[in-house]
């Protein structure tokens, strides 16, 4: 019979939980960590919150039920978790206008990186914004939320979403532009 | 997942272009950050050892030694708690101690505990360690005290350094994750650093050592002198990784490590193996099979003689 992983994991939830957890995490960690990672770069911090994901499959193996794919809910999971984690530690929302001045500084650092690949160069712009900017920007980008979304999450409004994505983008376009093929 | 790309992109330029960006660049800037964090590799093995340490402790969540301390989240446990009437353990021990200002983990003999503390900093406690440390902490320094063995993974704060006393000296962490053993009953005391950089400081002198990544210290109580700080590849965390591996080492060497890191005694009847030299890795859980594989080699035989200890015959070299 075809059984994909997904399946067999969660068909042995029930009888070996330890082995399914040991299972599901092997398969997922990394996937869970890395999607944590892009919206907190702190890959520390990135790896507790992924631990916290797993645990609480683990507190729930006798009741859990998943309706998407075992990778979909980790996923959403982590990103929750994410965004808990964020709203606790409640993020200051007032250096608005530090991002001018931190523009050019941008620029300075990344220039020292040439001859360095995109990738690398794109790691650095993206984390080189200031922190709420970089979350609206990942959020947008990779959890592939609309401003609304974000706003409602991030208890700001939309207006500042908008704000801040505005510039995350035009520094990103600065960074980032000269590395573009015909840019 | 190609159309779903295609949506999340077309989304994306959409929300985008609305702000007044130009679509072009914006396509770019999509495919460019499309690498961000995908080349990033957690530590799995690490990772999973982490996780069953901690799944192992609900287990024996009877114990009610385990606390994590996130302080937001322990507001909320009390907050349900005076609302629900709950009165299990586990909370009242949250509620009475409010007033107290420190916590105390122990692990029992053949137990290790996890815990994370209340700035993030994850500490992997080994068997027979108490590790204590402020629920929240307040002061300039983050200061915890060890007995035992415990590795340390701490959350960065430079404002607030993280120091781990024990008997015989200080650790001051100035990097993320590292090894600290300083057993009361050991004449050693011990600190490896996996990654990042700490700093060792004696108690009654001003001597201070500065450990790099890998590096190892190993300081001997009885001598009152620091005897060797330099290796590279080390079985300092075998009690966490539940392996050890040996290149080249005397069967003394061998099985002295094995008694102090799996707490197995291994009997000799041929004193003469001692003397000779092997290469091999040794996991926790099968202490005597990874043993008896040397028989490919030399005609030995490692026989169990009780959980704790492992007798064996013949010899390996001339």
């Amino acid at each position: 019979m075809l059984t994909n992983t997904d399946d067999q994991i969660l068909e042995l939830l029930g009888k070996d939980s330890e082995r399914a957890m040991e299972l599901m995490f092997k398969h997922y960690y990394s996937l869970v960590c890395i999607a944590i990672a892009k919206i907190l770069p702190d890959t520390q911090v990135a790896e507790d919150l992924a631990q916290d994901v797993f645990f609480d499959v683990w507190k729930k193996r006798d009741s859990l039920v998943i309706n998407t794919s075992l990778k979909a809910y980790l996923r959403r999971a982590a990103v929750n978790k994410t965004l808990n984690y964020i709203r606790d530690r409640k993020i200051r929302w007032d250096d608005e206008d530090k991002i001018t001045e931190m523009e050019s500084d941008t620029v300075s650092i990344i220039e020292t990186l040439e001859g360095a690949d995109l990738a690398k160069v794109v790691e650095q712009a993206v984390e080189s914004l200031p922190e709420r900017c970089r979350l609206v920007f990942s959020l947008s980008r990779f959890e592939e939320m609309t401003n609304q979304e974000i706003a409602d999450q991030l208890g700001i409004s939309i207006k500042t979403v908008e704000n801040q994505m505005t510039k995350a983008l035009k520094v990103l376009k600065t960074v980032i532009g000269p590395f573009l093929k015909d840019a | 997942m190609a159309s779903k790309d295609k949506k999340g992109i077309e989304q994306w330029l959409d929300q985008q272009t609305e702000l007044g960006q130009d679509a072009k660049t914006l396509r770019k800037l999509w495919e460019a950050t499309s690498s961000y964090k995908e080349d990033y590799q957690p530590d799995v093995t690490n990772g999973f050892q982490k996780f069953k340490a901690r799944i192992e402790n609900e287990g024996q969540k009877n114990a009610g030694k385990v606390v994590r301390l996130n302080p937001g989240l322990r507001l909320m446990k009390i907050a349900a708690a005076a609302v629900l009437l709950l009165a299990s353990v586990y909370v009242f021990r949250l509620v009475v101690s409010e007033g107290a200002t420190t916590e105390t983990l122990a692990a029992e003999a053949g137990a290790q505990k996890a815990l994370m503390l209340s700035d993030g900093t994850s500490v992997t406690l080994n068997e027979t360690s108490m590790l204590t440390f402020p629920k929240d902490f307040t002061k300039k320094e983050r200061r915890v005290e060890l007995t035992g063995e415990a590795f340390f993974e701490v959350a960065e704060d430079a404002s607030k350094p993280f120091v781990v006393e024990t008997g015989v000296a200080e650790v001051q962490v100035l990097g993320t994750s590292f090894n600290v053993r300083a057993y009361a009953n050991e004449d050693v005391m011990e600190v490896y650093v996996k990654t990042g950089k700490v700093a060792v400081k004696l108690k009654g002198s001003n001597k201070q050592v500065i450990l790099n990544k890998g590096d190892k210290m190993v300081f001997e109580k009885s001598q009152g002198k620091v005897v060797s700080f330099q290796e590279k590849t080390d079985n300092s965390m075998a009690w966490k990784s539940g392996t050890l591996i040996f290149k080249e080492k005397t069967f003394r060497e061998i099985f002295t490590e094995i008694k102090r890191q799996y707490g197995i005694e291994i009997s000799v009847k041929d004193e003469q193996l001692l003397k000779c030299r092997y290469t091999l890795t040794i996991e926790k859980d099968q202490v005597e099979a990874d043993l008896n594989s040397i028989k490919i080699s030399c005609p030995v035989q490692f026989t169990k003689t009780s959980p704790t200890s492992i007798a064996v015959s013949g010899t390996c070299c001339e």
